[in-house]
């Protein structure tokens, strides 16, 4: 995924994330839920899926050109988003594409890759799974490959 | 065994010699007149009498080992065992059939579903398993309607994980304890459950390049034209020997059976 990252005329792609926010592939870090374009990235106010509201999602509707669809990432697997929003947006025209945030990611970045117009809207997940190669390249980024962590942080 | 006992039971007015009971389906008429057949052609099914006769007291065993979830046992097209169980039993049953000695299906062939819009449960849920050790292969069916979740049998066979989502995508059976059930199949805004039978051919929407907008827009979908149904009695019907074909034999290996019937 990181090779196919680098390539910016793609737009902005997520690199990783984590409990804290996402890395994006144009170096910057997002901290909190993000609203993600292909050139743009915004912070969005909201606290779990289920406050997302008409409010939150007036962005998405309102930008020209209209976008395809919405990837949405609920943050853990098993949150709910009000199904009085899904019916919303289906009068609006926006598919979405409503999932845990670890493959909303995935998604969204594929979707760009495809020239789609779609956006995303991310809320870090608390729980997911860390492999040892998220903890090395922790590492690297952070400078320290030597020193023995009892807690990695990622 | 019961199902020995049920063997040794000697009914009266028969012959003593005759271990089977009166339903036996090798001496049912339907039978007779497909398969006592003095035609010899390849194309014509031969049917082994001791193969099915084992597969009919494998599938007894198996419904006195799970009596509490299979609802029924039957033999289809000659040499296909079907366990039929109650939606609750699927895991159990499973597991039964992965893990004991002597069933050993340890391979989950496929998953498939079958709507039937005019049953009150209208999906069917089919397990196809297989036995290496044995070279044999079950089926496993089940039923749900459109709103009731299906145990995932993730936890006993790591390959059901792609075949679930498949059927989650295509028929809108939910599958609880699934580690991540989401489309497969479908583009990614795609709504609706392209395998169900109310769901039409051509679907609702179609897709196109649009110049002036230079993307692909989705609208509804508009036939150049109209849409023709067949009506084919038979996809066999230009063979004359085939026009007529009788229904698909099901030996029905429960009803035989003494003892408290399920619903």
């Amino acid at each position: 995924m990181t090779i196919v990252n680098q390539d910016t005329s793609l737009g902005i792609l997520i690199n990783s994330y984590s409990r804290a926010g996402f890395r994006l592939s144009n170096g910057m870090m997002a901290i909190g839920p993000i609203a993600i374009f292909p050139k743009s990235v915004l912070s969005w106010d909201v606290n779990t899926a289920e406050d997302i509201n008409e409010e939150s999602l007036s962005l998405f509707y309102t930008l020209e050109p209209k976008i395809d669809i919405l990837v949405i990432g609920v943050g853990n697997p098993g949150q709910q988003v009000s199904s009085k929003i899904i019916q919303y947006m289906k009068e609006k025209h926006i598919s979405l594409e409503i999932s845990p945030t670890e493959t909303a990611c995935a998604t969204y970045n594929f979707l760009n890759a495809e020239g789609r117009c779609v956006a995303g809207a991310l809320i870090p997940p608390t729980q997911y799974r860390i492999s040892e190669d998220d903890i090395a390249s922790t590492k690297r980024r952070n400078r320290d490959m030597m020193k023995v962590d009892d807690f990695p942080i990622v | 065994m019961a199902a020995s006992g049920l063997h040794l039971l000697v009914l009266p007015g028969k012959c003593c010699s005759s271990f089977l009971p009166s339903k036996s389906p090798i001496l049912s008429s339907n039978a007779i007149l497909r398969y006592n057949t003095t035609e010899s052609s390849p194309t014509i099914k031969k049917v082994d009498a001791v193969a099915t006769s084992s597969l009919m007291d494998f599938g007894l065993y198996v419904a006195e080992c799970m009596p509490k979830y299979v609802q029924k046992v039957q033999i289809v097209t000659g040499n296909e065992l079907e366990v039929l169980v109650a939606p609750d039993g699927i895991v159990p049953v499973l597991h039964f059939l992965k893990d004991h000695h002597q069933c050993q299906f340890a391979s989950l062939a496929d998953i498939g579903a079958m709507d039937v819009p005019s049953r009150e449960n209208r999906f069917e849920i089919i397990y196809n398993l297989l036995s290496l050790r044995f070279n044999s292969r079950i089926r496993v069916k089940s039923y749900t309607d459109e709103l009731t979740p299906v145990d995932s049998c993730y936890e006993v066979f790591k390959a059901a994980d792609w075949y679930e989502r498949e059927i989650w995508d295509m028929y809108g059976v939910f599958f609880a304890n699934h580690p991540d059930l989401r489309r497969i199949l479908t583009d990614y805004g795609f709504e609706g459950h392209p395998f169900r039978k109310d769901f039409p051919l051509t679907g609702y929407v179609e897709v196109r390049y649009d110049d002036e907008v230079k993307r692909v827009v989705v609208e509804p979908v508009e036939l150049a034209q109209e849409f023709r149904k067949f009506d084919l009695s038979s996809p066999w019907e230009t063979f004359p020997n085939l026009r007529t074909l009788p229904a698909g034999t099901e030996e029905d290996l429960k009803a035989t059976q003494t003892g408290p019937a399920k619903q």
